[in-house]
């Protein structure tokens, strides 16, 4: 199967700023990934191009479509929750599932009444009646029946509370994920996404600054924790980066071998936080 | 075209009160304007002296002349209809493209399969066709309540409804003309129209104010160009927009003289159509010179209002 | 929000070691059916590839067999081999600590033996 995702130097200007400079990316199929980057780092500019909500610069493709020009063709096989506020406030839930019906030839009503069973939404219900997370819990039920080969995600737990945001995810995972499908997602609350992507790719001031899957993570970055005394002897070996917490020092590396790390101290795989605040940072020390 | 049918219902029932509760409301005054009229006239006499009086008044006049009069009473009654419904559609436009990039919603129909054409026609389509037709229903409605009550009326006065007015002057022919000119109205508007959805599209807030201040100016500016040229007032935006009201396919009973109408409201019509309220007439409008530029100008505000919305978002 | 994973090893192979406790302690019999990558990946919030591929380490291992269309199986002596393989383990490597760790403390290897087998023979 092809790339879902594929861009070439994708590039999206506003006025004088550039808010996605020149980047390329790729998504396979059956992947979730994960977009992460600052405010402004042009996360939200690059998603709006893939959704062809905005025009853009130089070559983008998904699921074979250029978004600008084919949508709505592009929308029957894309699905996307922009973040929790978007259902109009004045629809009625049976209303919203017809309408979806009859526009979407792979909604399925079976599907989405099975999942908003287990929830408190009820058909009468309008959408300015109910709680944020039950408005969440109608969009991603609508969302998950729809057949789509890609499901994008914009910060799609904000201002939820602890329990709608567990729910969210295990919901998509047991019953909408599966090979022939991607998730991308973004997300601030990296934490909670950490263990359920299996990419990973970093943007900042519109440019990628990391690419790569959780297992190269696994294999590639180290964070070791040294003794005082070792500083020297691990400063030598080049790292990413350095902090220091308690008076411990905390260096990054990548590439290089676990066994030559072994006797300065602790090693472990670092989070995709710790990982993050280290590539964000012009590299160098805290 | 199961998706064009179900943004149609999209916009039904986003507009709700604009579109049923409105009709309804106006029903229900024509129902509450007959009633008072009927406790006003029995409040001073309870023997119907007075209402007994008119009908037998009415009784004396010729036939035809009384069903002419039936069926002029049932054009006018459309009045109400028409202008409500032109405030209705003005406003639903002015929103139409515009509501939903305020309130976000976009992000939400965006993520539909449903083209940007496809949604500007049926937004197009339930304005000038959808809303008009809900709202002569109601009117049909009204006059139907309004012949039940008259009927009952007058048989309870003791005369005849059938020969006094129900069975005379083919309100079936009103209504029917009320329903075509509320299309061809729709048609003749188009490029009013299109520059509603058109501000709707692309204006950044107060849509009302980009609507309104830009054609004024305009107007006013011309007008003033015009007057310091050649000391008339004649070819101008002010003057085309009168003259496109002027000359509208609606129907103009309050100026009618003989079939032809040569001045509306005490100001002269420069322009040749015949104003009776006919069909001819109103399709001798559609098919002229001045709606063929007009459909030029729908056309191309309604391109502009499509560019603006491919390019939409929350913001 | 405290990860109930270390993050000194891969998660696909700490899910792999956690099967493994299951087995060993009888949670899973032999013949029993492993909950499905879908479950797993929905409980533990985890990527169903990872899920995937600590199912598919404990198939190398000849611990767990795919029956198609059924799902994962423990394997017949699967338990078997894995109290051999603990074993192995333990007098390799934990056996050889804990009395480095006895000496370290200098505690008496004997005194200790004496009391854990009146404390066994008490219970």
């Amino acid at each position: 199967m092809g790339n879902v995702i594929e861009a070439r130097g994708l590039s999206k200007r506003y006025g004088r700023t550039m808010a996605v400079n020149n980047i390329d990316l790729q998504v396979p199929a059956g992947r979730i990934v994960g977009l992460i980057g600052p405010n402004g780092a042009g996360k939200t500019s690059a998603l709006k191009a893939i959704l062809g909500l905005a025009t853009y610069d130089g070559h983008l493709s998904v699921l074979g479509k250029d978004p600008a020009s084919e949508r709505a063709a592009l929308m029957e096989d894309v699905c996307f929750i922009a973040d929790v506020a978007v259902l109009p406030r004045w629809i009625r839930v049976r209303e919203a599932i017809e309408v979806v019906e009859r526009i979407h030839p792979r909604f399925s009503r079976e599907k989405c009444q099975r999942y908003l069973a287990s929830t408190k939404v009820k058909p009468e219900h309008r959408v300015k009646q109910l709680s944020k997370g039950m408005v969440v819990q109608l969009h991603l039920a609508i969302v998950m029946a729809i057949d789509a080969k890609l499901l994008v995600l914009d910060e799609p737990t904000l201002g939820l509370d602890i329990l709608y945001r567990k729910q969210f995810y295990t919901n998509l995972l047991n019953d909408y994920f599966d090979e022939n499908r991607s998730i991308l997602i973004t997300t601030h609350q990296v934490e909670e996404v950490e263990h359920i992507l299996s990419d990973l790719i970093f943007i900042q001031d519109g440019r990628i600054a990391l690419d790569c899957s959780m297992d190269e993570v696994q294999e590639q970055y180290v964070e070791l924790m040294v003794r005082k005394d070792r500083v020297d002897a691990a400063r030598a070996l080049a790292p990413l980066f350095e902090r220091e917490l308690m008076g411990r020092h905390i260096f990054l590396y990548k590439g290089v071998d676990r066994e030559t790390l072994a006797g300065l101290g602790e090693m472990h795989t670092p989070s995709v936080a710790d990982l993050f605040v280290a590539t964000m940072s012009v590299g160098g020390a805290a | 075209m199961k998706r064009f049918k179900a943004l149609l219902l999209r916009e039904y029932w986003e507009n709700r009160v604009a579109f049923r509760s409105t009709p309804v409301a106006l029903f229900a005054i024509y129902m509450v304007g007959a009633l008072m009229t009927l406790v006003t006239f029995n409040y001073f006499d309870h023997e119907f002296q007075t209402m007994r009086e008119a009908v037998r008044y009415l009784a004396q006049f010729d036939e035809s002349i009384r069903a002419h009069g039936v069926y002029l009473w049932n054009l006018a009654s459309s009045t109400l209809f028409t202008v409500v419904l032109g405030f209705v559609v003005f406003f639903y436009l002015l929103g139409s493209l515009y509501d939903d990039r305020k309130d976000r919603s976009i992000l939400f129909w965006k993520s539909l399969p449903a083209s940007d054409t496809l949604t500007i026609a049926s937004k197009l389509f339930t304005a000038m066709f959808v809303v008009p037709s809900l709202f002569w229903l109601a009117y049909v409605l009204s006059m139907l309540a309004l012949y039940l009550i008259g009927t009952i009326t007058v048989l309870v006065l003791g005369e005849n409804p059938w020969t006094l007015f129900v069975g005379i002057g083919n309100p079936f022919k009103a209504w029917g003309l009320v329903l075509v000119s509320f299309y061809a109205q729709a048609i003749w508007a188009l490029p009013v129209y299109g520059w509603l959805m058109f501000v709707s599209s692309c204006a950044p807030r107060l849509p009302l104010l980009f609507a309104l201040v830009p054609p004024a100016v305009f107007a006013v500016l011309q007008i003033w160009i015009d007057f310091l040229r050649t000391f008339t007032l004649k070819t101008n935006l002010g003057g085309i927009l009168w003259e496109w009201y002027a000359n509208n396919p609606m129907i103009n009973c309050c100026g009618e003289v003989n079939g032809r109408v040569d001045a509306i409201m005490g100001i002269p019509i420069t322009d040749t159509f015949d104003h009776a309220p006919t069909i001819a007439n109103m399709l001798d409008r559609l098919f002229s010179v001045q709606m063929a530029w007009g459909l030029l100008v729908a056309t191309a505000l309604l391109a502009g209002a499509l560019w603006f919305r491919k390019r939409a978002t929350d913001n | 929000m405290v990860s109930q994973w270390n993050d000194s090893q891969p998660i696909y192979w700490q899910l792999k070691e956690r099967t493994v406790a299951m087995i060993l302690d009888g949670t899973l019999a032999e013949g029993d059916a492993l909950p499905s990558v879908r479950a797993v990946a929905s409980e533990f919030q985890l990527n169903p590839i990872t899920v995937s591929k600590s199912y598919q380490a404990l198939v190398d291992e000849g611990l767990v067999e795919k029956r198609r269309g059924l799902g994962m199986f423990v394997m017949e002596g699967a338990r078997a081999q894995l109290v051999r393989s603990e074993r192995q383990k333990f007098i390799r490597e934990e056996w050889p600590a804990t009395l480095e760790r006895i000496r370290q403390l200098d505690l008496d290897l004997e005194e200790l033996l004496r009391k854990a087998q009146s404390k066994e023979s008490d219970s």
